[in-house]
């Protein structure tokens, strides 16, 4: 006996297109079920088939017409279709029926911040990450929405919120890399960092008695850890590699990073600008003196 | 030694490659945990590959035929509705986070080395029980009912397994795992050793009598009885309410059945 349970199994294992198919059998059985219809249009959008979805949840909401899950699906549906208008007309219409719909207010905060208007993006997205404090993609789209009107160490939050909330996804992905043009963002805004250059030289210094294998390994692994977060302006938060002994501030890796991965390749894009500050260490290196000195 | 085939071995061995488009090829191993192991075939893949001790009895030819049930069950799913079940780091780190007490308390009676060798078997222990016992409830009945030839092998090979199972009622194996992992390890077992006993008109129960599992076995009995689906989508919805009533539902995931590791269809 088929199942709608084995359906939203299929689902949440992204199994769309055999949910799909099962779905479609099942409501062939049962045309009017409200699950069925709603899960089905939900398929149908995220297997790129919106017409098919509008039509499936057009009639979902014609049969259970207080369904305000199923205007989300449909709003979301007609926004596959860039008919924003008439997504925004269903998830408003949603949020009549059932305010603290926190899928209707985060996919309403997505269309305002699709069209740049991201103060009501960011109120609507709050009022549903207030509700749903669980969700990833609402996490993202409060980090990228703050990213967009300038208050960075607000997106940032969010963006390590969305990351700590399923580190496997996309979403985290692109989270990670905002975390990093925000960590350069406020490495840049300070000017030329004399620390940085500090750091470059110790790590020039350090590296001429390494082999490349050894520099490979531990710029790579500060990079592993890079993608988790360097808190580059809080001298106080220290770190600890596998690949060298000691506890380090977040600078002091990114430094090290960027010195091991120049070594490795001069021409590699780092993705943060520590150019001067390598250019003034390696200056630096360059004169320094037989006895040499050191610097901690 | 090579296996040699009773009946009804070789005919469900062809009727395997009639349902899956695939034959089996029998690879010798050793270190393997039991007489027989398999690997379905993917669709990069010639063949399935059922891994088989050396050194093994008779009992190996139930343990074929059971091998090739969930074969059948799978095979004969669609193939975009197939589901396999799947844990990783994270989801073990969340799932022994939250029995860390219990795992701290036996830091005592076990050396800090045996810690994680041991924390490994507990939990791919209870993962392997709750995602197999279900479905090898449906196929020890398939097999009783359709080859009674097989049966006394089968008796066998139940036994040999219910010896395995009910070492966890054992004062030793008591002390030295969580009391969480202990408890849903013998629910489950007297779960399926009850189903199964009544089946085939067996007392495979008796060592569980006054034991403190009874109650919630019988309860997780009758929700198996009552709703099982006898199929692979039913396999896996009873695995998931087996999950939930033994507390682990989040110890697992399921993921389409071609997503495997590359290396899934070696042959080592």
């Amino acid at each position: 006996m088929k199942n709608i349970n084995y359906a939203l199994m299929l689902i949440k294992a992204n199994k769309l297109d055999g949910a799909k198919d099962l779905l479609e059998e099942l409501l062939q059985n049962d045309p009017g079920n409200q699950d069925i219809l709603y899960n089905l249009g939900m398929c149908y959008t995220e297997l790129n088939e919106p017409e098919k979805a509008i039509e499936t949840l057009s009639e979902c909401v014609r049969c259970y017409p207080h369904y305000s899950n199923a205007y989300v699906a449909l709003g979301f549906a007609y926004s596959r279709l860039a008919d924003d208008e008439k997504a925004r007309d269903h998830f408003i219409r949603a949020l009549e029926l059932e305010p603290s719909n926190s899928y209707a207010l985060r996919n309403l905060g997505g269309l305002y911040g699709k069209a740049d208007d991201y103060e009501k993006a960011v109120q609507c997205l709050e009022k549903s990450f207030s509700i749903n404090p669980e969700d990833q993609q609402t996490a993202y789209g409060l980090g990228y929405s703050y990213f967009n009107v300038g208050k960075i160490d607000k997106a940032d939050n969010y963006f390590k919120i969305a990351i700590n909330l399923d580190e496997s996804t996309k979403i985290a992905d692109m989270a990670k890399d905002f975390r990093r043009e925000i960590a350069e963002i406020n490495l840049k805004a300070k000017g030329f960092r004399a620390d940085a250059m500090f750091y470059c030289l110790s790590a020039l210094q350090l590296f001429r008695d390494k082999t490349p294998e050894q520099v490979r390994q531990i710029a790579f692994e500060i990079g592993m850890k890079g993608r988790q977060g360097l808190d580059i302006n809080n001298p106080e938060k220290k770190y600890t590699l596998d690949s060298m002994s000691g506890s380090f501030t977040g600078l002091q890796l990114t430094s090290y990073m960027y010195v091991g991965l120049k070594m490795i390749d001069p021409k590699l894009d780092i993705g943060l600008d520590l150019s001067e500050e390598y250019n003034q260490a390696l200056e630096l290196f360059n004169k320094e003196r037989p006895h040499g000195y050191t610097i901690h | 030694m090579d296996i040699q085939f009773i009946d009804p071995v070789p005919a469900v061995i062809e009727e395997v490659k009639s349902i899956s488009g695939k034959g089996i090829e029998f690879i010798p191993k050793e270190n393997l945990a039991t007489y027989a192991a398999l690997k379905m075939a993917r669709k990069d893949m010639s063949s399935h590959l059922i891994f088989y001790k050396k050194e093994h009895d008779e009992i190996i030819n139930h343990l074929i035929v059971h091998e090739c049930g969930h074969l059948f069950r799978i095979f004969k799913c669609p193939e975009n509705q197939r589901l396999m079940p799947y844990s990783d780091q994270q989801m073990k780190y969340n799932a022994l986070k939250k029995i860390e007490d219990e795992i701290c308390a036996l830091t005592k009676i076990l050396s800090e080395d045996q810690m994680a060798h041991i924390i490994d078997l507990w939990y791919n222990g209870l993962i392997r029980q709750v995602t197999n016992l279900p479905p090898d409830i449906m196929i020890e009945k398939w097999i009783y009912d359709k080859f009674p030839t097989l049966r006394q092998l089968q008796l066998k090979s139940l036994n040999k397994q219910l010896t395995e199972a009910v070492s966890g009622l054992t004062e030793t194996v008591a002390r030295m795992t969580p009391p969480t992992i202990l408890f849903a390890s013998n629910v489950m077992n007297y779960t399926f050793f009850r189903i199964l006993g009544l089946h085939i008109g067996e007392n495979f129960i008796r060592r569980y009598s006054s034991t403190p599992y009874l109650g919630k076995g019988k309860e997780l009995s009758a929700i198996t009885e009552k709703d099982y689906n006898d199929t692979h989508e039913g396999d896996n919805m009873m695995i998931n309410k087996w999950a939930t009533f033994v507390n682990i539902s989040d110890w697992f995931k399921w993921r389409g059945f071609e997503e495997v590791p590359p290396d899934y269809g070696n042959t080592g």
